[in-house]
């Protein structure tokens, strides 16, 4: 046990009809909630104490994550924490950019023992290795390292911060989502630091009144050299903004995004949510599809997300869309590259 | 610790008519419906009926079963107070043996219940696919005053001659009983689900206690009934399926495929819980073409299915055509294999091309009383080889090889059971 884990949870969702939600507990890919994979590398890489930091929404997510058994957390040691921001006194507000929230997370750091923290946001999707991640840094003597992947596809620079690095991996540029395509590499949002460092760092940009981690913290420590980059080979995406949640949930239709992400180092865990088998009936016609628990299909689907719960009535025609869980498409009705969020009406 | 009712659930019997699917596995743990095991009904019931004190009795091979129940979690039946207990026959400093019959596998247990100081002991089997709630047949049983309470069910006079059958009164209280009788007094079956007042159980099995291979149905029943207690039946009119024989598990099955089923596995009520494991989504490819079926999670879809249930992690391969069929968890059905009416256990690889369920009905080589539909029956763990066809009324179980077919077939009536250590 050399890590614990500080997930960055306090998005609210960039998807309008999920409004409600915070951006870690978007459904992704079926029965999957967008936490779960960077939970589920953590638990992988044998690390047993981590800690969520929300903010926006919480109340699905804390609803997602209040059984942690379904990722091997509720143990007697270490576990599984929540934090979001507290109203006291001293602090009438919400958390005022990354430092902040971080920051709340460090009595939880002090309580543990552990030499290394690594820091992932709750909105990526992906399975890596987070131990080859700190061998990488460890070996390169690295102040700050920075899990880095290939520009995904058909998005926009400004979502990224674009890295360049040399060919040590060392950071030469780290630009935060600028307009401007400047490197093929950008930052998951995912670093590796000692656990003393990263506690002294903060402490240090919250007496200068510095307010985000990336800007702030790692910027200005790209100078001294020290900051590295580890490249993720495998699959990674973000679901930060609509179009992304999108693309992102199309991605699991290609065979090896689902082999990279499912059949990855690690299992993604996930809350268990007793839905009984899905159900194709007699004029039913799926082609290019993936289908969660529960869902009953009697009409025609292509190239499509269908997830849990969901019903598709007869002579229904859904193509290129993302069908969201417990949702239902009436008999007849034709959906096209939609999120659909209609529930059913009784 | 005090309970009003704890439930003593038998899931020791090997269930010998599923022929090769309870070869390795004991019934209750034997697949139903694509992501559940036959236990998985009686248990859920039991949850949904507020009882949250379970012992589950095994004996015949229980690995598949302990590793499936495990501290409950999947039922909420991991409890401080309670919860589900595994119960094998344990060595004692004299009189050591196996449960010899029901009612002796519950003799055997008269600690584990008195630790709960139960008013009512709910007994169940694992063996039967329904949905039911045990709190409404208890309300019963005390409305009644009854100390014994049987849970029975009209069939069809002409199948009654099947059953052990209750003869009761207008007020439910039951005059008499007839094991399968050739003139039927009564079409009330006998479900095998029973409600004892404690008390009045722990003494009837005390006094029974000599009897051997001691059985609710053919001593404890009879036993209360002489002495004049008070019994009554509680009538179950919901769906209720034994699944005991091969045709009768392959046609429970398939009615779940129907439009809609008798038994509704989809509503939010009463629903039944099965230990899963979070797994990928189902994925159908381009091209596959699938009708009247239910997939558990994790299947890879790029053939045809038609009118069957494929369990978690199934893959059907490009050209592949399953019809009829109950495929359960793990199984590979690999390129252009043709499988009509076939029962393949789990992890289990059909080859290439290979053709099941095509021919003539024969009678059964092996075992006529277990093999008389026109069902292949497939094993678990079981490979078959690329190109082979095999006719109907057929079982096969175990690494088999090219060689193990003369002239790549076997016929109908046939069957190639490997031995494996």
């Amino acid at each position: 046990m050399k890590m614990i884990g500080l997930i960055l949870a306090g998005g609210g969702s960039p998807v309008r009809e999920m409004s409600q939600k915070a951006t870690a507990a978007l459904p992704v890919a079926g029965g999957f909630n967008a936490i779960d994979f960077s939970l589920s590398c953590m638990v992988h890489a044998g690390i047993t104490s981590v800690a969520v930091i929300s903010q926006v929404n919480s109340r699905h997510l804390n609803h997602h994550l209040k059984d942690s058994t379904w990722w091997e957390f509720g143990r007697k040691k270490g576990g599984l924490f929540l934090i979001s921001p507290v109203v006291t006194p001293e602090n009438q507000s919400w958390y005022d950019g990354t430092v902040e929230a971080l920051l709340d997370s460090v009595d939880f750091m002090d309580s543990c023992h552990e030499p290394y923290v690594i820091i992932a946001s709750g909105d990526g999707v992906y399975n890596m290795d987070f131990n080859k991640a700190l061998d990488c840094h460890i070996e390169k003597g690295a102040e700050i390292t920075i899990i880095t992947s290939r520009f995904p596809d058909g998005r926009r620079c400004e979502s990224f911060g674009q890295i360049i690095a040399d060919e040590n991996g060392r950071v030469i540029s780290l630009s935060e989502k600028i307009s401007e395509r400047v490197s093929d590499e950008v930052s998951c949002g995912i670093y590796i630091l000692r656990r003393r460092a990263l506690i002294s760092m903060l402490e240090e940009a919250r007496l200068a009144g510095k307010k985000d981690f990336v800007t702030d913290v790692i910027c200005p420590r790209i100078s001294e050299g020290r900051v590295f980059a580890c490249r993720h080979e495998g699959y990674w995406n973000s679901v930060t903004a609509a179009d992304a949640y999108f693309s992102c949930n199309m991605d699991f239709l290609r065979a090896e995004v689902r082999k990279d992400v499912f059949c990855g180092p690690s299992p993604i865990l996930s809350k268990v949510c007793d839905t009984a088998p899905v159900k194709l009936l007699a004029d039913a016609d799926v082609q290019n599809c993936i289908v969660t628990g529960g869902a009953v299909i009697a009409g025609e689907v292509r190239d499509s997300v269908v997830f849990e719960r969901v019903k598709i009535g007869k002579g229904a025609v859904v193509r290129n869309s993302i069908l969201l869980p417990n949702t239902a498409v009436p008999d007849g009705m034709h959906v096209q590259d939609c999120i659909y969020a209609e529930k059913p009406r009784f | 610790m005090k309970k009003r009712m704890i439930a003593m659930l038998l899931a020791g019997g090997q269930g010998s008519r599923l022929g090769v699917l309870t070869a390795k596995v004991a019934k209750p743990a034997v697949s139903f419906g694509g992501k559940y095991r036959i236990i998985d009904f009686p248990l859920s019931n039991c949850v949904n009926s507020n009882v949250d004190t379970v012992g589950v009795l095994t004996q015949y091979r229980p690995l598949r079963l302990n590793d499936h129940i495990g501290i409950g979690i999947s039922w909420d039946l991991d409890r401080p107070n309670g919860g589900v207990h595994i119960l094998p026959p344990y060595e004692k400093s004299s009189d050591s043996e196996w449960y010899t019959g029901t009612a002796n596998a519950i003799y055997q247990n008269i600690e584990f219940m008195d630790s709960y100081c139960p008013e009512y002991v709910l007994i169940l089997s694992g063996d039967h696919i329904y949905k039911m709630n045990y709190e409404d047949m208890l309300e019963n049983h005390v409305r009644c005053g009854a100390s014994v309470s049987i849970a029975s069910m009209p069939v069809p006079w002409e199948e009654a001659s099947r059953f052990g059958v209750v003869i009761a009164d207008e007020t439910g209280r039951i005059r008499g009983f007839e094991e399968k009788p050739a003139q039927p007094k009564s079409n009330l079956a006998s479900m095998g689900i029973y409600i004892f007042d404690y008390k009045v159980l722990r003494e009837a099995l005390i006094a029974s206690s000599d009897v051997p291979g001691c059985d609710f149905g053919k001593h404890v029943i009879p036993y209360c009934f002489e002495k004049g207690m008070p019994m009554y039946t509680y009538e179950f009119t919901g769906y209720w399926k034994d699944v005991g024989t091969l045709s009768s598990y392959w046609e429970a099955n398939m009615g779940l495929l129907d439009e809609k089923p008798e038994l509704d596995l989809y509503e939010k009520f009463d629903q039944i819980y099965t230990k899963t494991e979070p797994l990928p989504p189902a994925y159908f490819a381009p091209g596959s073409r699938v009708t009247r079926s239910s997939f558990g999670d994790g299947v890879v879809i790029e053939g045809t299915v038609d009118h069957s249930v494929l369990g978690p992690g199934v893959v059907v391969e490009r050209g592949a055509v399953v019809r009829d069929s109950v495929v359960m968890q793990g199984t590979r059905i690999r390129e252009g294999a043709r499988v009509t009416k076939a029962i393949i256990s789990e992890e289990s690889v059909v080859g290439a091309g290979a053709v099941l369920g095509e021919g003539e009905y024969a009678e059964s080589v092996f075992d006529k009383k277990v093999y008389c539909s026109d069902l292949v029956t497939v094993d678990e763990k079981t490979v078959i080889p690329d190109g082979v066809r095999i006719g109907v009324n057929t079982a096969i179980s175990g690494v088999t090889q090219e060689a193990d077919y003369p002239g790549g077939v076997l016929a109908s009536g046939g069957a190639i059971i490997k031995e494996r250590r």
